[in-house]
């Protein structure tokens, strides 16, 4: 029942010019702002940067609603690397409580790092909301296909992927079925130390291994039925292309991206 | 009065945009030593029914009581109703976990504190009662056995804790006919010689005609009939409404009385339809 | 058509058979003719699924052949297209559904053969028709019933044009209405392609051409349905069971011998005889 909640992934099927870009377009894009993000040290830097994702992501009509949804989880992460950085960082103490201080160094420091953070989220965030599981493998084996030449493994790669995103929902069902059998019988995920709770996972996780196991037996043998021999020789159904506007949105991202790293090592 | 739910209503994701309602208003009574099997097409809400019998979930509105006792959703008592009311899953044997038989059959039992002698006596007793050799299977690896074996060995892992009731969601899902009979067979005998109630959750009215006593049909969230056996293997039009098929016997006396054949109602198996039938061929017949 | 011709098979390292009873198959003599439904039956355990998988290559025989339409399946030059030709369709529906959606899925097969991009889509079109699958193909897989999933099984293995259709048990792990829908599809397809049905419900035998039976890794009967049903006591030993009209009639028979001179295996013919018999 838990896996119904649940789509591959957090794509959301709505029209716009994001939605349309070629995949492989759209992983550049990620990956040229997450490096970005590692580079610049100012905070005029990651004013233009966010607004340029904030842009992005209404270009992609993509409710506000769902951006908020996706740093949730990572809510306690913030916390836990404020509070670090906050009472760790030596500096110009401006509170005291017996061993603990806060200084001035930590404490913008913090609030640099949890910015950093959450605009590296909702770029991946951007991607994953406006790119189909089917699209996202199709990009990143097409990315990865020139590099076939070395040796590198990449429509291998890319079943691989493709697999593990088709089968999350499944084992997530079977993860919750398991759990309530052997709550049936007496187990508990709840309650005890934390090596105790470690302890009381095995009856969810040999099972989940196991079957695990045997779904890769199966299905490799399912897919030798169905002629699969690796990438050789392999046609595809889908074919991708490059559009104007797929062009025009790498190059502008690579403008602004250029003039921000600009004006970050030399003006700021 | 057993098992008692009283108004229950239960939805999954419930207060979000997924909220899907599994049961409605559904008001049951298990008494100790019934057989009931439950039947009704996917999705009408069996498997989150039972489910409630063994607080595994809890209503969302109404009640349940387990021996005129409400369940509550914290406390140290639902590990009690767990061991009293056990529940076998369908393709029970995807979860087991131990290295030996005994190990993964004594796992409910340790889990209430059980050890010592009376841990060996009652794994010995629960392999038994599923048809098992405790002697030649005990200290082998469950993963090594076949599949049918694999099955009765998560069954007794719920039966070692000494139920009171068993409650099996499809406990012949997969099997082959000659499986079927030994389970459908083995727990008969657990109700015959220990009065463990029996509920059982199936597809298959034919299946549920050789050991349910009463049968409750399960439409959308809500119990559409509820009644002994007999009686509801005589109402097949009101059970095709259901989206179940009725049972072949039902069918073929269905089909004999359009052709003039006073067949009676209610007849559960291919021995009872052939008693009618060869009554009638001597006495009457074919208009 | 298939082949078994003296086909033995035992899982081991080596060639040696250790002990007899390991002996999952013994000496097999079979014949899949083409343009033929043929149903086989056994208990779990007898070899069945073993079998299945002998009919394209994904075992070999440690003793005799299996030859389709000429070709050996271990001749490593013939066993691809010998796996074009046989498709196979397993008992888990989960594990046999390997992409994100039912259309990708579909695809998969015609793109290991290297069908050219324009030709794929037209056999996707074509396949989810016939399985009835249409207005499924953005689905993802584990929104589907388990009679759903099977036939998208089904349509990737049909999307690959074989002239064979292996059913490996397909139907074992469906509720009543998924095995209803796959049997439909199966007197839909049969005609245009020879379909080898592997099953314990032996009610799904009952419109056959022929009838296998299968018992500890050997064929123990072969024929028409109401040739063996007959062989009533011998089908309780083999594990199996009668559908209950056969049943009926098999126990009447034994009080009125001149009832039901071929056992009937639907619940009209059972009528029907009865009263032509008052």
């Amino acid at each position: 029942m838990l896996g119904k909640s649940i789509a591959i992934g957090q794509f959301i099927p709505i029209e716009s010019p994001i939605h349309r870009l070629d995949p492989r377009v759209k992983i550049l894009i990620s990956a040229i702002l997450i490096v970005v993000l590692f580079i610049v040290k100012e905070w005029l830097s990651f004013l233009f940067i966010g607004s340029f994702i904030i842009l992005l992501t209404i270009t992609a009509r993509i409710p506000i609603s769902y951006i908020g949804k996706s740093l949730k989880p990572i809510l306690f992460l913030l916390a836990f690397t404020l509070v670090l950085q906050v009472f760790f960082t030596p500096g110009d103490y401006i509170w005291e409580y017996g061993v603990l201080h806060v200084s001035r160094e930590g404490l913008i420091r913090g609030l640099f790092i949890i910015v950093r953070l959450c605009l590296l989220i909702l770029c991946t965030a951007l991607l994953t909301l406006t790119t189909s599981p089917v699209e996202l493998t199709d990009g990143l084996e097409s990315l990865m296909s020139p590099f076939k030449k070395w040796g590198f493994p990449a429509h291998e790669l890319a079943m691989m992927m493709t697999i593990a995103i088709r089968f999350i929902p499944t084992l997530m069902e079977e993860a919750d079925r398991i759990i309530k059998a052997q709550q049936a019988r007496g187990a508990d995920f709840e309650s005890g130390s934390l090596i105790q709770r470690a302890k009381n996972l095995i009856p969810l996780l040999v099972p989940l291994f196991i079957n695990s196991f045997k779904r890769a037996d199966d299905l490799a043998i399912a897919m030798e039925s169905r002629c699969y021999r690796g990438g050789i020789g392999r046609s595809r159904l889908r074919i991708l292309k490059l559009r104007k506007a797929d062009i025009l949105f790498l190059s502008i991202t690579i403008i602004f991206i250029t003039m921000v790293i600009f004006l970050s090592r030399f003006i700021w | 009065m057993f098992i008692r739910l009283e108004n229950v209503y239960y939805s999954y994701f419930q207060n979000t945009p997924f909220e899907v309602q599994a049961l409605k208003n559904v008001t049951l009574t298990i008494d100790r030593g019934e057989s009931v099997g439950i039947i009704g097409r996917t999705g009408c809400g069996k498997s989150t029914l039972i489910q409630h019998f063994n607080a595994l979930l809890f209503p969302a509105q109404g009640s349940v009581f387990i021996d005129d006792e409400k369940v509550q959703k914290k406390g140290s008592r639902l590990k009690g109703i767990r061991s009293k009311i056990g529940l076998v899953f369908q393709y029970p044997e995807h979860q087991i976990f131990e290295e030996t038989v005994f190990d993964e059959v004594a796992f409910g039992p340790r889990n209430n504190g059980v050890s010592g002698e009376s841990l060996e006596v009652t794994v010995k007793w629960a392999l038994e009662s599923v048809g098992l050799d405790y002697q030649e299977l005990n200290k082998k690896n469950p993963f090594e056995l076949s599949g049918g074996q694999m099955r009765r060995v998560a069954i007794a892992s719920i039966l070692s804790m000494r139920p009171e009731a068993l409650i099996l969601d499809e406990p012949t899902a997969g099997l082959d006919p000659e499986g079927k009979r030994l389970i459908l067979g083995k727990l008969k005998s657990l109700r015959e010689e220990n009065g463990t109630t029996l509920i059982l959750v199936s597809h298959s009215m034919d299946d549920l005609a050789m050991i349910a006593e009463r049968i409750i049909v399960m439409d959308k969230g809500t119990i559409g009939l509820d009644g002994p056996v007999r009686q509801i293997f005589s109402q097949g039009e009101v059970i095709e409404r259901y989206g179940i098929k009725p049972p072949t016997t039902a069918q073929i006396a269905e089909l004999l009385r359009k052709k003039g054949f006073d067949i009676g109602e209610g007849i559960l198996t291919a021995q009872e339809l052939s008693e009618q039938i060869e009554e009638k061929i001597l006495n009457g017949g074919c208009q | 058509m298939i082949e078994f011709d003296g086909v033995s098979f035992w899982f081991s390292e080596d060639e040696t058979l250790i002990e007899k009873k390991d002996e999952v198959l013994h000496n097999v003599e079979l014949v899949i003719p083409k343009g033929e439904f043929v149903v086989l039956l056994g208990r779990n355990g007898s070899g069945k699924s073993t079998l299945a998988k002998h009919c394209n290559g994904l075992l070999l025989p440690k003793k005799g052949t299996v030859n389709v339409d000429g070709k050996k399946t271990n001749q490593s030059e013939f066993l691809w297209d010998i796996r074009q030709k046989v498709g196979l369709v397993f008992q888990n529906p989960d594990n046999q559904i390997i992409a994100t959606t039912v259309e990708e899925d579909v695809a998969f097969g015609p793109e290991n053969l290297g069908v050219p991009q324009d030709e794929i889509r037209k056999r996707i079109d074509q396949a989810l028709n016939i399985v009835g699958m249409n207005d499924f193909r953005k689905k993802e897989p584990h929104l589907l019933s388990g009679g759903q999933k099977q036939r998208v099984a089904i349509a990737g293995v049909l999307a690959m044009q074989p002239e064979y259709l292996v059913l490996d048990e397909a139907t074992s792990m469906l509720d009543p209405e998924g095995r209803n829908e796959i049997m439909s599809l199966i007197s839909q397809l049969r005609g245009s392609i020879t379909i080898f049905h592997i099953t314990h419900y032996i009610e799904e035998a009952v419109d056959a051409d022929r009838v296998i039976i299968m018992d500890q890794g050997q064929i123990v009967a072969q024929g028409r349905p109401t040739d063996i049903f007959n062989q009533r006591d011998q089908i309780y030993e083999w594990g199996l069971e009668l559908p209950l009209v056969s049943e009926t009639a098999w126990i009447l028979r034994s009080r009125f011998p001149e009832l039901f001179p071929s056992l009937p295996l639907q619940a009209e013919e059972l009528v029907a005889a009865l009263c032509s018999f008052v």
